[in-house]
C-alpha cells in the first residue's frame, strides 16, 4: 500500500532485504537501501586520503593559555642573571600595559636533559625526561601582543575570530578513523581562553568539523546523556522512531540528506555509549593512574592528568585532533603580569607530570610514533619585568616544542637574541607551525583548501614553510 | 598663471631622484677598490640572503624590490627608496638588516651576522658602488597585470539586459513569466517539470518560506476547505501581509550584515540598542520599503534630505539604516589603535561590498583584486568614507513633533522668565534693608551666644545642617520681630540670614558672602574670582573662532535658546542649573539632546583639556574612531563622565597615541551610550541631563561684587546690582558672569520668587512643564554621522604603517564607472545613490538573486555573495535580468517579487525528481522539481514552540531575550543564562552574543555572527541528532506538547491526528495512526509520560525539520 508520504515525496517502493547492521539496528532498518549504495559516505567524518604518507595519525595539542615565559622554560639566557635589575639596554616595544620595568632574571635553574642535552628549566622535569623526543623551537613569533588576537592566530592563522581552527582543518582534511567518536575534541580543563571558546570553532568550514567539547566534569559532552531514566526506554523510543522514519527513508530515497540524518541517529546512539566509555578511566591500572598524577596532592595536576589520560584514550580510538585547555585556579593562566614565580610554578605543577606520563605511555603503547604532540602558548613573555615580579606579553620571540610522529627528537631550532626578546635566527610564525603540523599528518598545507568568499582559503593563508630540520 | 601647489610638490620630490640617477649612471665610474669590495663582500651576500625574494628570478618578487641589479635598489620598492648612498643611517635597507624594531626585519627569518651588517653599512657609506648596470626599464618589471578594462568585461558588470520572455512548447503549464524561463530551460534539455505538489505540502512550504513558521491547524483547515481557484493566492497574500513575514526576512538580512549584539574578544561587551536595528529591519520588510530606499538608508540614512518617518509613530526610520555598520567585533586597549581601525573598517567594507554588490571589495586591501575589477584604491576610497564618518547614537523620537513642541516650549520659557526677572527686580529693592536688619540683629547679645553654639565642634553623628536649622529656629523670633517692626518680608529676612550662616556657598556667591560679612573690598574681589583658573587660556577649550567647525548633532546644541537657565521639571524650585559662557544642551529640556564633536586633529602627545559642566553627560577623546573608548587599560582613560553643576576641567593624556587623528566628543545622555558589561541595556535617558562646554574663557564674577564692596551703603549697592542684573536678563542683555550669579541667587533661594505670592509665575511654570512633558522621550539607535571629509591613500600591501604617497580621492568603484564622490561630506550619500540606481548592474541582480535563493533554496547564481569571477555564471542569466528589470520597474518591491516567485507554477511543483533526473541534474540546477529543504535553526526552534503551544506568535520587538547557556563553560564574560524556552519568543528575538550563541541553534547552522552570510551552511551531523534527542529544551517542549494534546480531549486517534497536523501540516495516514497507537502502548498507555515520549519522537521524525 502506498502511503501519503509516498505519494508526496517517494519513488515507487521497491522490495529490499533489510540488513541488520549497526549498533542498535533502528536506523539500519530504515537504511537498508542506502547502505547498499555507499557505506563510506554514510559517515559524516569518514576518513579521507592524505596527500602523501602521513607520519602521524593524530594530534594532541597542549595549549598553554596565557603565554609561557620562554626564558623561564626552554630558552635559557644567562645574560639576564648578569643584568638583573638593570634598565634594558635594548629598545622596548609598547606592551599592553606599558608598565615596563628592569631586566628580570629567571627564578629557575636550567638542566641539560638526555643525550641531546636540551636545556630545560626546573619547571618541567617530567617533560625534560623525554628531551630526546622533543624538537624545541626557540624562534616562534606571534602576530599580536593581545591575548584574543594571538589566540585566534595560534588556532586559525588569523588574528580575527571566526576563522576555522587547526583542529577543524585537520578534521576537514582527514576525517576520523573512529566511527563512534567525533574527529576533533577539545578537552576543556575549565579555563575559557580570552577570546572565547569559538577560537576552537570550525568557522566557515561545515559544522561537521566543529569540535566536541569534553568537560572534565559530568556530563563530558553536552546532550550526550539520554534524559530518559533508563537507556532501554530510550532504545525502545529509537526503535519506534526507526520504524516510522524507515518508511520515509525508503520513499525519499532521492533525498540524501534524509538518509544521512537518519544515519546520524546511529552515530549519535553510538556516541552515547562511546563517549562515556572513553571518559571512564576506572579500568586503567593503578600504576597508570599514579603516573598521570591522578593521586597528586595538587588538584589541577589530577584534573590535567585525567585530561591527558583521556587524550590517550581518544587517539587510541582514532580521534584525529585532541586539544587540551588548562585548568582555572592556578592564580591565572600562564599570564603572569605579576607573581611570576608563584603562577608559573602552579601552572607547571599542573601540566608537567601528566604530559611526561602521557609521552611515556604513548611510547610504551607504540602510539607516540603515530601521534604528534605540540606544546605552546599564544606568545611568550618579556625578559624584563612588568611591575616588580611579572612579565608582560612578548610576541617577538618565544619557544614551543613538538614531539612524536614526524618530529626529529632531540632538536633545538632557531634562536632569540641574548636576552630572549626578539628572534634573530630562523624566525617562524604560526603559519609555519601549521604547515609543519599538517605535513606530519600527510597533508600539503597548500593543497588543503576550502572555497569560501570567492577564494580557495588555506589554514596557512599564503604563507607557511616546512622546517626540514625538525622533521623526520 | 597661479602655481599649482600639488605640481610643485611633485617636482620637488622627483627632482632629487633625477639627480641621483644622473649621478649614478653617468658620473661615477667605480674605483677598483670599490669594485673589489662589492664583488667580494656585497654581491655574494645579496645573492645568498636576498635574491630568494628580491631578484627577477624569484618565484615571487616581494615588496616590489629587486636587489639583483643596481636599478632595482635605485628605484626602491613598495616602501620607497631603500638606500641613500653615503648615508647608512637613513637607508631603509640598513635599518631592516639591523632589525631596527620600527621596521620590518630583513632577512625575515634569520638575522645577518654582525660582520655582514657592517659590510653592508660600509658599502652604503662608500656610496653604494654597484657595477651591475642594467637598463632602468628592466627594473620596472612588476607583477602589475591588473587590467581594469579587461576585468570590466565580466558578465555581472554589464548593463541589465532587456530580455524577451522565451516561448515554450507546453504553453498551458506556465502561470507566469518565471515559469516560461524555467520551462524553456527544461525543454531545451528535453526534460519536463514535476507535477504539482499536494495542497498540504504546498501550504507548509509557502508558509515556511514566507514567514518561517509552519501552518497552524486552523490555517490548514481553512486552506483545505477553500476549493476556489484563488485559494492559494489568498494564502500567499495572507502570508505576505502577516507581521511574521518581516520577522523572517529581517533574519535573512541579519545574516548578511553579520548581525550581533556583542563585541566578542575577551569581554564580549554588549553594544547598546542593537535590538532597535533588528526591529527596524522587521518593520522595513513588513512595510515593504522599496529596496533602493533601503539601500540609501543603509549607507547614508543619516544624510537623507527627507528622512523616512514612520507613518504610525512618526519616528525617523532612515537614520536607523546604518545601524549595522559598527556591529563589528572589538577589543579593549589595543596597543596599535591604527591597526585596530584597519581591522574594524575591513569588516565594514566587507559587509558593504558583499551585501549590496556581492563584490569582495575587501580582497583589494593589500593589492588590486586578484580576479575582479576592484582596485586597492577602491578599497581605500571606502576606507576614506568610514574615516570621514563617526559612530553616533541618534535620537529617532518623532522629529516633527519635537520641532513643534520645541517652538511652543521656547515661547513659554521666555514668558515665564520675563516674569521671574521682573519679580527679582522688584524684590531686590528690599534687600538693602534686609541686610541692615540682619546686621542689627547680629549686634545683640543673644546672637553672640547662639553663634558660639553654632560654631562648637560637631558631636559624633551630628550634622552641620541640623545645627544650622536649630540656630535659625532660635533666631527666628528675634528676626521676625525686627521684620514686623520695619515692615519687611520676614521670610526674605530669614532666608538671607540662614544663607549668611550656612557654610555651603556656591562659588558664584562667595564674593557676595564676603561682602555682606563686611570683609574689605580686596577680600571680596578675591572671593569673587575663580582664582588661577579664571584666566586660563586652556589648550583645547573651544575658542569661539574655531567653534564653527565643530559638528553638532541633535537639537540640543543647535537650539538657539541660550538664555543659559535650565528649568527644573518638578517641585517649587525654578532652576535646575545655570550655564555661564559656553554651548550647552538642556536649556529647554533634557529631551532635546545633542552631541557635539570637534573636527579631527592630530594628537601631539600633550594633554587635551577642556572645561565642562552638566549631568549624565560624557566627554570622550575618540582616537581613530575607536568605539570602545572608555574601556580597557589604556583607552579607559579617554572617557570621562560629567556630573557636576560647577565647571570642571577635563584633561586627557595622549602620549600613547601621538600622531594619531582624534576628535573630542561631548555627549548629552552619554552615560548610557557605550559598550556595556555583560547584561542589559542602558538605563532610560535621564530627565535631568544636560551638558555645557566652556567657550573661550570662563566668565568673570569679580566685577559683580567688587563695585558694591567699595560703596558706602553696601546693602543698597547689593540691591541695586541684583536688580540691574535681573533687568539685563529680562532684556536679554546679560553677560555670562552675571548670568551665573543670577542663577546662583535663584538656585540658592536668596532671590527665588515665592510661588505662593506669584501665582502668575506658578501658572507659567506649570504651563512650561506641561509642554515639556509633551516632548517625546529620546529613543536612541546606533547610526553614524559625517565628520570631517578625509581621503585615504592606499596602505601599501595593506600595511597601515606604509602609506602611499599617491592621493586617493574618494570615488565610486572604478569597475562600476568610478567618479569622484562629491556630496559635501563623507561621500556615503553619493556612494549610496550610485548603488541604489537602476543603472547599477549589480544592485538589482544581487537582490533578486538573494530573494530567489531564499525561495528556491539556491540562487540563480549559486554564489549569492560573490558576483565576481570566482562566483561563476548564473544558471538562467536571462531570467535573472528579466527579474532584475521588473524588480526595479515595480518600485523595487520585495513583496511583489516574492509574490511572483511563489505564485509561479515552478514553486508549486512536487519535490519528486522525474525519471533519470537524479543523474541528469543531481543538484537540481534547472529546477525540474522543487528541492527538499531542511528548516533553518530558527524555524526548527520556532516550530517546536509552536507545536507545544508555547510560541508567543504575536509578541514583537523589544530588548532581546537572553539565551539559555547553562551548557556552556563558565568564564568571566559569561552572562546570565535565560529561560530554557526563551519565554516562548520567536528565535529572531534571541540575543546574539558572539561568545555565547545558543548551542541548539548553532547545531543547526546558525552563523557565528562574524562574516556576512548570504547562504548558510546546511550540515547534517550527529550533534543535531543528539540535540533533538537529549537537549533539555526539546524534552521540556515535548512535555508541554503532551499536556496540550491531552487537555484538548478527544479519542486517541483524534489526538494522534491532531499531533500530525501540528507537526507536519497534514493528516496522518492509517499507518501513522497505527504507529502512534503502538508507540503509546509500548511507552505505557495513554499516560502523560507516553504522550511525552510520542511528542518527543514526533520532533525527532525527519519530516519535522524537512520541507518537501
Amino acid at each position: 500500500m502506498s502511503s501519503r508520504i509516498a505519494s508526496d515525496c517517494g519513488l515507487p517502493l521497491t522490495r529490499r532485504h533489510f540488513m541488520n547492521r549497526g549498533a542498535l539496528g533502528f536506523g539500519s532498518l530504515a537504511l537498508a537501501g542506502v547502505l547498499q549504495k555507499d557505506e563510506v559516505s554514510a559517515t559524516p567524518w569518514a576518513p579521507k586520503p592524505t596527500h602523501f604518507a602521513p607520519r602521524a595519525k593524530s594530534v594532541i595539542f597542549f595549549y598553554m593559555d596565557g603565554g609561557v615565559s620562554q626564558v623561564d622554560s626552554f630558552d635559557p639566557k644567562p645574560l639576564l642573571e648578569k643584568e638583573n635589575g638593570q634598565r634594558p639596554k635594548f629598545k622596548v616595544d609598547a606592551t599592553v600595559f606599558n608598565n615596563n620595568g628592569n631586566i628580570l632574571k629567571s627564578p629557575w635553574e636550567f638542566k641539560q636533559y638526555g643525550e641531546s642535552g636540551i636545556p630545560i628549566s626546573d619547571l618541567f622535569p617530567h617533560i625534560g625526561a623525554h628531551a630526546d623526543e622533543l624538537a624545541v623551537i626557540r624562534s616562534m613569533t606571534a602576530f599580536s601582543p593581545n591575548h584574543p588576537n594571538a589566540n585566534y592566530a595560534l588556532h586559525s592563522g588569523h588574528v580575527l575570530s571566526g576563522r576555522p581552527s587547526m583542529g577543524a582543518w585537520a578534521s576537514y582534511g582527514l576525517g576520523t578513523e573512529a566511527d563512534d567518536l567525533p574527529s576533533y575534541v577539545v578537552l576543556h580543563g575549565g579555563q575559557v581562553p580570552s577570546g572565547g571558546m569559538q577560537m576552537f570553532g570550525s568557522g566557515f568550514l561545515p559544522a561537521t568539523h566543529q569540535p566536541s567539547t569534553f568537560a572534565t566534569g559530568k556530563p563530558v559532552l553536552s546532550n550526550i546523556i539520554p534524559r530518559e531514566k533508563e537507556l532501554s526506554y530510550q532504545r525502545k523510543k529509537l526503535q519506534l522512531l526507526g520504524e516510522i522514519d524507515g518508511s520515509l527513508a525508503q520513499e525519499c530515497e532521492h533525498v540524501e540528506a534524509i538518509q544521512s540524518a537518519i544515519l546520524n541517529y546511529e552515530m549519535a546512539a553510538r556516541m552515547q555509549l562511546a563517549v562515556p566509555d572513553v571518559a571512564d578511566i576506572s579500568g586503567e591500572s593503578e600504576a597508570t593512574r599514579k603516573a598521570y598524577g591522578l593521586d597528586a596532592r595538587y588538584n589541577n595536576t589530577r584534573t590535567y592528568g585525567a585530561q591527558c589520560l583521556m587524550a590517550r584514550r581518544l587517539v587510541e580510538r582514532g580521534v584525529r585532533f585532541v586539544e587540551l585547555t588548562i585548568n582555572p585556579g592556578n592564580g591565572d593562566r600562564w599570564d603572569q603580569h605579576g607573581g611570576l614565580r608563584n603562577g608559573h610554578t602552579k601552572n607547571a605543577l599542573a601540566v608537567d607530570q601528566p604530559i611526561g606520563a602521557l609521552i611515556k605511555d604513548l611510547k610504551g603503547r607504540g602510539l607516540l610514533e603515530s601521534t604528534l604532540l605540540v606544546f605552546t602558548g599564544e606568545f611568550g613573555r618579556t625578559p624584563f619585568a612588568q611591575g616588580g615580579d611579572g612579565r608582560d606579553h612578548n610576541p617577538q620571540g618565544f619557544s614551543l616544542w613538538m614531539a612524536g610522529g614526524g618530529i626529529r627528537g632531540g632538536t633545538i631550532y632557531g634562536a632569540t637574541d641574548e636576552y630572549g626578546y626578539r628572534v634573530v635566527q630562523n624566525k617562524l610564525t604560526v603559519h609555519d607551525l601549521h604547515a609543519n603540523m599538517l605535513h606530519c599528518l600527510g597533508m600539503d598545507h597548500k593543497k588543503l583548501t576550502y572555497r569560501y568568499g570567492g577564494r580557495d582559503v588555506r589554514l596557512t593563508d599564503v604563507h607557511g614553510e616546512l622546517v626540514p630540520e625538525i622533521l623526520t | 598663471m597661479s602655481a599649482d601647489p600639488v605640481v610643485i610638490y611633485r617636482l620637488l620630490t622627483i627632482f632629487p631622484v633625477l639627480v641621483l640617477l644622473f649621478q649614478s649612471v653617468f658620473a661615477n665610474p667605480i674605483s677598483s677598490e670599490d669594485l673589489q669590495f662589492f664583488e667580494n663582500k656585497i654581491r655574494p651576500l645579496l645573492a645568498d640572503h636576498c635574491y630568494k625574494c628580491h631578484a627577477a628570478s624569484a618565484r615571487k618578487v616581494k615588496g616590489g624590490l629587486l636587489l639583483d641589479r643596481k636599478a632595482g635598489w635605485v628605484k626602491g620598492g613598495d616602501s620607497g627608496k631603500v638606500i641613500v648612498p653615503g648615508k647608512p643611517e637613513e637607508s631603509l635597507l640598513i635599518l631592516m638588516v639591523e632589525r631596527d624594531p620600527d621596521h620590518e626585519a630583513m632577512p625575515p627569518k634569520t638575522a645577518l651576522g654582525k660582520g655582514q651588517v657592517e659590510d653592508l653599512r660600509e658599502w652604503v657609506r662608500r656610496g653604494a658602488p654597484d657595477p651591475r648596470e642594467e637598463k632602468v626599464g628592466e627594473a620596472a618589471r612588476g607583477d602589475d597585470d591588473f587590467d581594469l578594462e579587461e576585468r570590466k568585461q565580466w558578465w555581472s558588470l554589464q548593463p541589465v539586459e532587456q530580455v524577451a520572455v522565451p516561448g515554450v512548447k507546453a504553453g498551458d503549464w506556465p502561470v507566469n513569466e518565471v515559469d516560461r524561463f524555467i520551462l524553456a530551460g527544461l525543454e531545451k534539455r528535453g526534460w519536463g517539470p514535476a507535477p504539482g505538489a499536494g495542497k498540504e505540502r504546498l501550504l507548509r512550504r509557502v508558509s515556511l518560506v514566507l514567514t518561517g513558521l509552519a501552518p497552524t491547524e486552523s490555517e490548514l483547515e481553512s486552506f483545505m476547505a477553500d476549493e476556489s481557484d484563488g485559494a492559494y493566492e489568498k494564502v500567499v497574500d495572507r502570508l505576505l501581509g502577516s507581521p511574521r513575514f518581516g520577522e523572517r526576512w529581517a533574519r535573512h538580512w541579519m545574516d548578511v550584515v553579520r548581525f550581533a549584539e556583542t563585541k566578542a574578544f575577551e569581554a564580549d561587551y554588549t553594544m547598546p540598542y542593537v535590538d532597535r536595528y533588528r526591529d527596524y529591519l522587521i518593520r522595513a520588510f513588513n512595510s515593504d520599503v522599496p529596496y533602493d530606499q533601503f539601500v540609501l538608508e543603509a549607507l547614508a540614512g543619516d544624510r537623507l534630505e527627507k528622512p523616512r518617518l514612520n507613518r504610525e509613530s512618526g519616528i525617523n526610520e532612515s537614520v536607523i539604516g546604518p545601524g549595522y555598520l559598527y556591529l563589528t567585533d572589538g577589543q579593549h586597549g589595543p596597543p596599535d589603535i591604527h591597526g585596530d581601525e584597519t581591522r574594524i573598517f575591513d569588516s565594514m567594507i566587507k559587509v558593504c561590498g558583499v551585501a549590496f554588490q556581492a563584490l569582495t571589495v575587501n580582497c583589494a586591501k593589500c593589492h588590486d583584486h586578484k580576479f575582479d575589477a576592484i582596485t586597492a584604491k577602491d578599497y581605500y576610497s571606502f576606507y576614506g568614507m568610514l574615516r570621514s564618518s563617526r559612530l553616533h547614537y541618534a535620537n529617532i523620537a518623532p522629529p516633527e513633533k519635537k520641532a513643534e513642541v520645541e517652538a511652543r516650549l521656547r515661547r513659554a520659557k521666555q514668558e515665564l522668565m520675563a516674569d521671574v526677572f521682573r519679580a527679582v527686580e522688584k524684590e531686590a529693592v528690599g534687600i538693602g534693608q534686609v541686610l541692615l536688619l540682619i546686621e542689627e540683629f547680629e549686634k545683640g547679645v543673644r546672637f553672640e551666644i547662639l553663634q558660639q553654639k553654632l560654631n562648637l565642634p560637631l558631636k559624633k553623628g551630628e550634622k552641620q545642617e541640623g545645627r544650622l536649622a536649630a540656630f535659625v529656629q532660635e533666631s527666628e523670633e528675634g528676626l521676625k520681630a525686627l521684620a514686623s517692626r520695619a515692615g519687611v518680608d520676614a521670610d526674605l529676612l530669614l532666608k538671607w540670614f540662614r544663607w549668611k550662616h550656612d557654610r555651603n556657598t556656591p562659588r558664584e556667591l562667595a564674593g557676595l558672602k564676603s561682602l555682606i560679612s563686611g570683609k574689605p573690598a580686596a577680600e571680596v574681589e578675591a572671593a569673587s574670582s575663580r582664582g588661577d583658573t579664571s584666566n586660563e587660556n586652556y589648550r583645547f577649550g573651544m575658542q569661539s573662532d574655531s567653534l564653527g567647525k565643530w559638528i553638532a548633532s541633535g537639537p540640543g546644541f543647535v537650539s538657539a535658546d541660550t538664555d543659559g537657565f535650565l528649568l527644573s521639571q518638578g517641585g517649587d524650585q525654578l532652576l535646575r542649573a545655570t550655564i555661564g559662557t559656553g554651548v550647552s544642551t538642556g536649556t529647554l529640556s533634557s529631551r532635546l539632546d545633542g552631541v557635539l564633536r570637534s573636527p579631527d586633529f592630530i594628537l601631539d602627545g600633550g594633554a587635551v583639556d577642556l572645561w565642562v559642566r552638566g549631568r549624565h553627560a560624557t566627554v570622550r577623546l575618540v582616537v581613530r574612531n575607536y568605539e570602545l573608548t572608555g574601556k580597557g587599560p589604556t583607552t579607559g582613560r579617554l572617557k570621562v563622565g560629567v556630573n557636576s553643576d560647577g565647571w570642571k576641567k577635563i584633561s586627557f593624556g595622549t602620549h600613547l597615541w601621538k600622531g594619531e587623528p582624534a576628535f573630542l566628543e561631548i555627549q548629552h545622555q552619554g552615560s548610557g551610550m557605550d559598550c556595556l558589561g555583560r547584561n542589559g541595556r542602558p538605563p532610560e535617558p535621564a530627565e535631568d541631563g544636560w551638558v555645557a562646554v566652556a567657550v573661550g574663557r570662563l566668565p568673570q564674577w569679580v566685577r559683580v561684587w567688587g563695585e558694591a564692596a567699595r560703596s558706602k551703603d553696601r546693602g543698597k549697592a547689593v540691591a541695586l546690582i541684583i536688580s540691574r542684573i535681573a533687568e539685563s536678563a529680562r532684556k536679554g542683555a546679560i553677560g555670562p558672569g552675571q548670568r551665573e550669579v543670577l542663577g546662583a541667587l535663584l538656585q540658592s533661594g536668596l532671590m527665588h520668587p515665592d510661588l505662593g505670592k506669584h501665582p502668575e509665575i506658578r501658572g507659567k511654570l506649570e504651563l512650561f512643564r506641561e509642554i515639556a512633558e509633551e516632548l517625546p522621550r529620546p529613543v536612541y539607535v546606533r547610526s553614524v554621522v559625517d565628520g570631517v571629509a578625509t581621503d585615504q591613500p592606499v596602505y601599501v600591501r595593506g600595511d597601515h604603517r606604509n602609506i602611499s604617497q599617491d592621493a586617493n580621492p574618494r570615488h565610486f568603484l572604478d569597475g562600476l564607472g568610478g567618479g569622484q564622490l562629491d556630496d559635501g561630506g563623507s561621500g556615503r550619500l553619493d556612494w549610496a545613490k550610485r548603488v541604489a540606481s537602476v543603472d547599477n548592474p549589480l544592485t538589482a541582480r544581487v537582490r533578486v538573486n538573494r530573494i530567489w535563493s531564499r525561495v528556491f533554496g539556491r540562487g540563480l547564481l549559486a554564489s549569492v555573495d560573490d558576483f565576481g569571477k570566482m562566483g561563476g555564471e548564473p544558471s538562467h542569466p536571462d531570467l535573472l535580468d528579466y527579474l532584475a528589470r521588473s524588480f526595479t520597474g515595480n518600485g523595487w518591491s520585495t513583496k511583489q517579487l516574492v509574490r511572483r516567485l511563489v505564485l509561479a507554477r515552478t514553486f508549486q511543483m512536487s519535490s519528486i525528481p522525474g525519471p533519470g533526473m537524479l543523474t541528469a541534474d543531481p543538484e537540481n540546477i534547472y529546477l525540474q522539481r522543487m528541492p527538499v529543504a531542511r528548516m533553518d535553526a530558527e524555524a526548527i526552534r520556532d516550530h517546536i514552540l509552536s507545536c507545544s503551544g508555547e510560541l508567543k506568535r504575536d509578541q514583537m520587538y523589544g530588548p532581546s531575550i537572553a539565551v539559555n547557556i547553562d551548557d556552556q563553560p563558565n568564564s568571566r564574560a559569561k552572562p546570565r543564562s535565560g529561560l530554557l524556552n526563551g519565554g516562548g519568543r520567536r528565535s529572531v528575538y534571541m540575543e546574539t552574543r558572539r561568545n555565547f550563541l545558543s548551542s541548539f541553534l548553532r547545531a543547526f547552522d546558525l552563523p557565528n555572527a562574524t562574516e556576512p552570510t548570504g547562504q548558510r551552511n546546511i550540515t547534517n551531523v550527529p550533534a543535531q541528532s543528539l540535540a533533538l534527542l537529549n537537549d533539555p529544551f526539546v524534552h521540556q517542549q515535548s512535555e508541554a506538547w503532551a499536556k496540550r494534546v491531552m487537555s484538548g480531549g478527544g479519542t486517541v486517534d483524534e489526538q494522534l491526528a491532531k499531533v500530525h497536523r501540528q507537526a507536519f501540516g497534514r493528516e496522518a495516514t492509517e499507518a501513522e495512526l497505527q504507529w502512534g497507537r503502538k508507540v503509546l502502548k509500548e511507552l505505557g498507555g495513554a499516560t502523560e509520560a507516553a504522550w511525552k515520549g510520542l511528542c518527543h519522537l514526533m520532533i525527532n521524525r525527519k519530516e519535522f525539520i524537512y520541507v518537501f
